[in-house]
């Protein structure tokens, strides 16, 4: 089973590319273009990867983590954050403390692709290891 | 002399009295007997032996007579020695002249020799009157007075005495005239009015004085007054100054206020500025690296998909270009948000050690591929104040440096020492080195040594990063190069957090080579 990766963005382009090389790197992408979409797919049982944006309009990416924390639908899932500001802008926000990382637009696939398969580690399945699934 | 004392001065005048009563008895029977005796003759004729008693009779009347005529003229002779005495004895001058012009004196007393400092009273006798005048109008005005009323009274003259002395006199004088109105002898007295005079002289000179003194007071009282106004202009205009002063103070204190306010005011609009700046970079920095993201991130798959080499070649020229406007956005934004002050920067005590570990670490496959030979001689720890995430960039970057600017094999020696409780930590590689005319401008930023060839794998940024990171520790990194094909030592110079951690050994080559300081 492959590991899922949600990548949340407002931007078109980026759910795209994200989606491209994730899908290249041998991840499952699933794309939300906001963070209500995020939480509806949260609800309906996903478990992965989280990639989220921080600057969206409406609800923005700090807003999202924190209704994931309070609907407890973070347990099974790794989150970091997707940025393109130099300064995440959380440093102190307990909230702060369920992102395992940020990841800083914009990154070249292989960068991405690395970046993602760490996180994948600390998932709780490591059956689930993409390099494990790519060795069969 | 008082009148009840006339009995004291004549003793033996009741005896004499009763001795006259006796007298007088005996004369007046003795006439009583004559006429008794003289009737009887001329009645009976011839006395006969009666004779003999009547001449005896007369004989006693005769001598009670001379008896009688003895005692009045002793009695007379006394009473003129009596006043002549008391005059003697006046404490005034008296004196008795000649009537005539000629003003001789007949008689004088002895207060009136002690006065004009004769010998005696007889002295004076014959000297006339008048010569003893020191004024000659006052003597005239003396006798035409006297020819005219008779009498002087209390004329004030000044006399010489005898012996040249000047004395002041009050002089009372009288003509006694006979029966016939004729003037017989002048009568006068004199008093000694001299120390009177004098105390009167004195008192004048006082009063003068006093007066030439009070009027030098008033003088002095008038200048003082005068001072005095003078004194209170100089204090009014004083007071003036000051109500100026006043004045000029709360005008100054009211413009202090109004500038502390301005100056707060462009200092809240400073940091709103600021603030607003920031927001800005944020923005921006989201804005451009947003649309960079699919272009960095699908190119080098687009490049995969081409088949035409040429296709290729375009697309690499492609990736090449958005990778460096990548480095470029991502540093100059870097570099932007380093230009705020050190508040958001991080400062803990970390063992810079480990760091360029790390730093070495990540960077094994550039180091590798570049065929470069690190060697590293740090004491451990090391520890320095800092932020560990900008300290890495900095390390990253000169290593990077080092790596680009070593044609082939190379050698990279990072050491450090400690002097003056800072840390300098040495990157050191014999690479290409750094034309001195380039040393100085090294670390401005875009400053690139060779513009003209289009190095896109430089921004012209990463040194200068390197400063204002270093800036922001409040440290310094220092640039050496003996010259072209010398190699470069870049020096990190920050503060040391324990003084008391092992020394590091000296850096062998110690530079002798030109150093520039990067800021101040």
């Amino acid at each position: 089973m492959t590991t899922r990766v949600l990548v949340v963005d407002d931007d078109p382009g980026v759910l795209y590319t994200v989606g491209h090389i994730l899908q290249k790197g041998g991840f499952e992408p699933v794309t939300a273009s906001g963070g209500q979409q995020c939480l509806q797919i949260l609800r309906e049982g996903f478990k992965g990867v989280i990639l989220m944006d921080i600057m969206m309009p409406e609800m923005d990416g700090w807003e999202t983590v924190r209704r994931i924390v309070h609907e407890d639908l973070i347990e099974g899932n790794i989150i970091s954050m997707l940025t393109a500001v130099g300064d995440p802008g959380a440093a102190g926000d307990p909230v702060a403390d369920v992102v395992i990382d940020y990841v800083r637009k914009p990154f070249t696939g292989e960068e991405l692709t690395a970046l993602v398969r760490e996180f994948a580690g600390y998932l709780p399945r490591p059956e689930l290891d993409p390099r494990a699934q790519s060795a069969e | 002399m008082p009148a009840g004392s006339c009995n004291h001065i004549l003793p033996g005048q009741g005896i004499r009295a009763a001795r006259r009563i006796g007298l007088y008895v005996a004369l007046g029977s003795g006439l009583a007997l004559l006429c008794f005796w003289l009737v009887r003759a001329l009645r009976h004729g011839p006395l006969g032996p009666w004779w003999s008693l009547l001449v005896l009779e007369l004989l006693v009347i005769v001598s009670a007579a001379g008896v009688a005529l003895t005692q009045i003229r002793s009695k007379r002779t006394l009473a003129r020695k009596i006043y002549l005495r008391l005059v003697d004895e006046l404490p005034i001058g008296v004196y008795e002249a000649d009537a005539g012009g000629s003003g001789t004196i007949r008689a004088a007393n002895s207060t009136f020799a002690a006065m004009v400092e004769a010998d005696s009273p007889d002295a004076l006798v014959s000297r006339s009157i008048l010569e003893l005048y020191d004024v000659p109008g006052d003597r005239q005005v003396f006798l035409d007075k006297l020819a005219e009323t008779g009498w002087v009274h209390r004329e004030q003259v000044v006399w010489r005495s005898l012996t040249g002395r000047k004395i002041w006199v009050s002089v009372t004088a009288r003509l006694l005239r006979d029966k016939d109105g004729k003037a017989r002898m002048c009568v006068g007295t004199l008093e000694d009015i001299t120390p009177r005079k004098e105390a009167e002289n004195n008192m004048h000179h006082a009063r003068h004085e006093a007066h030439e003194k009070s009027i030098a007071l008033q003088s002095r009282t008038r200048m003082l007054e005068q001072a005095r106004l003078a004194l209170l202009n100089i204090i009014k205009d004083l007071e003036s100054k000051q109500d100026q002063l006043v004045q000029a103070q709360q005008e100054l204190a009211g413009l202090n206020e109004t500038l502390e306010a301005k100056v707060a005011q462009r200092t809240e609009e400073v940091y709103r500025l600021l603030t607003e700046k920031e927001a800005f970079i944020g923005q921006l920095g989201h804005d451009l690296k947003t649309p960079l993201t699919p272009l960095v991130g699908l190119l080098p798959d687009v490049r995969e998909m081409v088949t035409d080499p040429e296709g290729r070649t375009m697309v690499s020229l492609m990736i090449d270009n958005v990778s460096y406007m990548r480095n470029l956005v991502e540093s100059t934004l870097q570099l932007a948000r380093l230009g705020k002050d050190a508040a958001g920067q991080r400062q803990e005590q970390i063992d810079l050690r480990r760091v360029v570990l790390a730093v070495l670490d990540a960077a094994r496959s550039t180091l590798q591929t570049h065929q470069m030979d690190v060697r590293t001689d740090l004491p451990d720890p090391l520890i320095v104040t800092g932020d560990p995430m900008a300290l890495r960039e900095v390390l990253h970057n000169l290593l990077e440096n080092a790596c680009k600017y070593t044609d082939g094999p190379g050698q990279i020696s990072i050491t450090s020492r400690l002097h003056g409780g800072r840390v300098y930590l040495s990157v050191r590689d014999d690479g290409i080195g750094i034309h001195p005319e380039d040393l100085p401008h090294l670390f401005d930023e875009f400053y690139k040594v060779d513009p003209s060839r289009h190095d896109r794998s430089s921004t012209g940024l990463g040194l200068s990063i390197c400063r204002r990171i270093c800036q922001q520790h409040g440290g310094q990194i220092l640039v050496e190069s003996a010259g072209l094909g010398c190699g470069t030592t870049f020096t990190l110079v920050l503060a040391c957090a324990w003084q008391d951690q092992p020394h590091p050994s000296p850096t062998p080559n110690e530079p002798g080579t030109e150093a520039l300081e990067s800021a101040t």
